[in-house]
C-alpha cells in the first residue's frame, strides 16, 4: 500500500513536470499561433486582442500558473484549430486511439509469442527462417505503404473490409469510449461486428513493427532458454515438450518481452497518427499531429499529458506483472 | 540368469559436427544388473556424460549418431523402439544430476514442479489428461501429499514448508535432496546419477552419499552412478568401469579392481589419488586425445608407459580372473 502511494505520488510528480515542460517547450517553438489560427490578412488590432483573448499577451509564469489553475478545475485549455476545450476533444479521440494500439499490441503478443517459441524449438528450419525474414520486413516496413496497400488488396479490390473510419452504422453506447467494449456490454452486436471490421486493417498495420520486435525478442530469449539445465532435465525425467516450451521456459523468457512491451506501448501511440491519417481514424494521435503543425500551444500540452498519464500506467502495470512472473524479485521485497 | 537392466554392447557414437566426424564412443560395453550399483569413472571427457545422456534420451541426434552397437534397456533394444516408447521409459528412470542448482527453474516452487511430474506420470504421456487432472483438486492435493511424502523419504524435515519453497530459498545440499526425491516421483528401476556430489561442499556429500546408498538399496534400484572420485565408487558401487577416451578398458568389483587394477589407466588413476603419506600424486601424463583424429588401436597407446607396437591394433577383451575384464594387449600374450 506504501508502495502504491509512493507511486501515485511519483506519478504526479512526473505529470506536472511534463506539463511544465511541455508548456515552456511549445512556446520556444517557432511560428505564431495566433496566425497559424487566424489565417492571412488579419490586421494588428485583430491579432492583438485574439492574444489578449487566449492570454498569451502575460509573461509565461503568469500564463503557466493560469494553465496550472485550469487544469486544477479539469479545464485544458482552448484548441485553436477545433475552437473548444482540449480535454472534450481529447475525451472523444481518446478511446479511438486506445483501442487501436491495445488491438495491435494484442495481437502482437498473441500471434508473436507462439511464433517466437515455434521459431525457437525448431532454430534454423523452415519456419524460423520464414519467420525471421518477415520479422526483418516487419520492422523496415514504411506503415503508411503497407497501410495503402492492405486498403487496396483487402478493402477495394477484394471489398473485405471497410477502407476507412471507426463504423459505418450507429457507435454502441457511450460507455468506456472503446467500440469493441462498449458494444459488447450492450450487446449491440452488430455495432461490435461493424466497428471489428473496421478495425482489422489498421491494428494489422500499426502491430507490424511490433509483432516482429516481440517475436525476435521471444525467439532469442527462449533459445537462451531452452540451453539451460533446468530444460534438459525435464527431457531427462520424460515431460511433455510442450509444457517445457510454454510453462516452464516461456516463464523465464517472457520477462525481458514484457519490459519490451512497456516501451512498445507509448511508442505505437505515437507511430499510430500514420495509420490514423491513412485510415482517417478519428485518434488523438492525428489531432496531436495536427495541433503541432498548428503550433495550437494548449492542444499540444493537452495531448502530451494525457498520453504521459498513460505511459505511467502502462509502465505501472508492467513493473507488476514483472514480479508477479520473476519468484526472485518478489522474495527480495 | 537374471536379464540385465541395462547393456550396452560394443557401443559407438560419432559426433557430426563440422570440422569434421568426431568419434567419441569407440566401444562401450556395460551391463547393470537389477539390484546392482555400477560406477563408470574416468577423467573428464572421456565420454561418460555422453553414455548417460544416451541413456537418458537426451543427447542431441543429430549431431550424435549411433553408429554401432546396441543399446537396451529394460531388456528392449532401444533403436527398436519409437518415440512415444522410448519416452515412457523415461518415467522408470530416476535422474540424480550433476548440479542441483541449475536445473530447479528458478520460477516455480518445488511443489509445482513435483506435483507437475508426479501427475504427468500418473497422466499416460497425454496432455489432454494432465491438463484435466492438473486442474482437478483431489488430484493435486493427492499429488501433493505424494510429493511431500517423497521429500520426508529423503530426509527433509519439514516437506509441506519445503514445496512452498523457490528453488533459491533452499541451500545447495538441501536441492540434492529434493532431487533424490524427485528421482522417486515415477516408478525408477534405475538410477543414472552424473556425479551428484561434485557440485556440494565435502561435509554435505558425505550426507548426500549415504543418503543416495541408503535410498538405492531401500527401493531396490538398479543403478549407473558417474564420478572421478575413485573414493565415492569404492564407497557405493559394487562393480566398477573405467573408461578412457571413448572405450570401456576395465571393469571388476570396484574392491580388487582399485586394489590391483589391470590396465595400466587404471593403475594410472589410482596412482592418482593424493596420499595421506603425503608426497605429491603421480599424475598421468598427456591428456584426453582429439576425437577427430583419434589414435588408431588402443586410444591410450600415446600416454602408456608399457605401450609396445601390438597396441597399434584394437586390443581385445579378456578376462584374466573371474568376473574381470580388461581391453589389453598385456593380457592377452604381451609384447611380441
Amino acid at each position: 500500500m506504501v508502495r502504491f502511494l509512493r507511486r501515485v505520488l511519483n506519478t504526479a510528480i512526473v505529470v506536472l513536470f511534463v506539463s511544465l515542460l511541455m508548456f515552456l517547450l511549445v512556446r520556444v517553438l517557432p511560428g505564431d499561433p495566433v496566425a497559424a489560427a487566424m489565417g492571412e490578412g488579419v490586421t494588428k488590432e485583430q491579432a492583438d486582442k485574439f492574444r489578449a483573448e487566449m492570454g498569451l499577451d502575460k509573461p509565461l509564469y503568469l500564463q503557466y500558473a493560469t494553465y496550472l489553475d485550469q487544469l486544477a478545475h479539469g479545464e485544458f485549455g482552448r484548441s485553436l484549430i477545433e475552437s473548444r476545450d482540449v480535454g472534450e476533444i481529447v475525451s472523444e479521440r481518446l478511446p479511438a486511439t486506445l483501442e487501436l494500439v491495445i488491438c495491435a499490441l494484442l495481437f502482437a503478443v498473441v500471434v508473436g509469442v507462439p511464433l517466437g517459441i515455434l521459431s525457437a524449438t525448431h532454430r534454423n528450419g523452415l519456419l524460423d527462417q520464414v519467420s525471421r525474414l518477415c520479422s526483418l520486413t516487419g520492422v523496415s516496413f514504411p506503415g503508411f505503404w503497407a497501410a495503402l496497400m492492405l486498403q487496396l488488396l483487402l478493402g477495394a479490390a477484394l471489398a473485405l473490409l471497410p477502407i476507412t473510419g471507426r463504423i459505418t452504422g450507429p457507435p454502441p453506447e457511450h460507455i468506456t469510449g472503446l467500440y469493441l467494449v462498449d458494444s459488447l456490454l450492450t450487446g449491440n452486436m452488430s455495432a461490435f461486428g461493424d466497428a471489428f471490421r473496421h478495425l482489422v486493417a489498421p491494428t494489422i498495420v500499426l502491430a507490424l513493427g511490433p509483432l516482429a520486435q516481440v517475436t525476435g525478442m521471444i525467439r532469442s530469449s527462449m533459445l537462451d532458454e531452452l540451453s539451460k539445465p533446468y530444460v534438459s532435465f525435464s527431457h531427462a525425467v520424460g515431460m511433455p515438450g510442450f509444457l517445457i516450451n510454454y510453462k516452464y521456459a516461456l516463464r523465464n523468457a517472457f520477462s525481458a518481452t514484457l519490459t519490451l512491451i512497456g516501451f512498445l506501448f507509448p511508442l505505437m501511440i505515437g507511430s499510430a497518427f500514420v495509420v490514423e491519417k491513412v485510415f482517417a481514424w478519428p485518434g488523438i494521435a492525428r489531432f496531436g499531429a495536427d495541433a503541432i503543425l498548428a503550433n495550437d500551444y494548449n492542444a499540444i500540452v493537452g495531448v502530451t499529458l494525457v498520453v504521459c498519464l498513460f505511459v505511467v500506467v502502462v509502465n505501472f502495470v508492467t513493473d507488476e506483472l514483472y514480479v508477479m512472473l520473476d519468484p526472485r524479485i518478489r522474495l527480495q521485497r | 540368469m537374471v536379464q540385465p537392466v541395462v547393456r550396452l554392447s560394443s557401443l559407438r557414437v560419432d559426433f557430426k559436427t563440422t570440422d569434421g566426424l568426431e568419434q567419441v564412443i569407440k566401444n562401450v560395453s556395460l551391463e547393470i544388473a537389477p539390484g546392482e550399483i555400477v560406477g563408470l569413472v574416468g577423467e573428464t571427457g572421456c565420454g561418460k556424460s555422453v553414455t548417460a545422456k544416451l541413456l537418458l534420451g537426451i543427447l542431441a541426434m543429430p549431431p550424435a549418431v549411433i553408429a554401432g552397437g546396441k543399446v537396451e534397456m529394460f531388456g528392449k533394444d532401444l533403436s527398436q523402439l519409437g518415440s512415444g516408447e522410448r519416452e515412457a521409459l523415461k518415467q522408470f528412470i530416476a535422474y540424480v544430476p550433476q548440479d542441483p542448482t541449475g536445473v530447479l527453474n528458478p520460477s516455480f516452487t518445488i511443489g509445482t514442479q513435483m506435483i507437475d511430474m508426479i501427475v504427468w506420470y500418473e497422466s499416460g504421456r497425454r496432455l489432454s489428461r494432465y491438463f484435466v487432472k492438473r486442474h482437478h483438486r483431489a488430484t493435486v492435493s493427492r499429488a501433493r501429499d505424494y510429493a511431500a511424502h517423497l521429500l520426508g523419504k529423503v530426509q527433509i524435515a519439514d516437506p509441506n514448508q519445503v514445496l512452498s519453497r523457490y528453488p533459491v530459498q533452499l541451500s545447495g545440499g538441501m536441492r540434492q535432496r529434493v532431487m533424490l526425491a524427485m528421482a522417486l516421483s515415477g516408478s525408477p528401476q534405475l538410477m543414472i546419477a552424473d556425479e551428484p556430489t561434485t557440485a556440494l561442499d565435502v561435509t554435505v556429500q558425505k550426507r548426500t552419499i549415504e543418503l543416495l546408498k541408503d535410498m538405492v538399496a531401500r527401493e531396490g534400484l538398479a543403478g549407473l552412478y558417474i564420478t572421478h572420485d575413485l573414493g565415492v565408487a569404492r564407497e557405493i558401487c559394487a562393480r566398477t568401469y573405467v573408461m578412457y577416451a571413448g572405450t570401456t578398458v576395465e571393469s571388476g568389483p570396484t574392491g580388487p579392481l582399485l586394489d590391483s587394477p589391470l590396465h595400466p589407466y587404471t593403475r594410472g588413476l589410482v596412482e592418482a589419488i593424493p596420499s595421506l603419506l603425503g608426497g605429491l600424486p603421480r599424475t598421468i601424463p598427456g591428456q584426453v586425445p582429439d576425437y577427430l583424429a583419434p589414435p588408431p588401436g588402443c586410444r591410450f597407446a600415446p600416454r602408456c608407459d608399457t605401450a609396445f607396437a601390438r597396441c597399434r591394433a584394437s586390443p581385445p577383451t579378456v578376462e584374466p580372473e573371474s568376473m574381470r575384464s580388461v581391453s589389453c594387449w598385456l593380457y592377452e600374450g604381451g609384447p611380441s
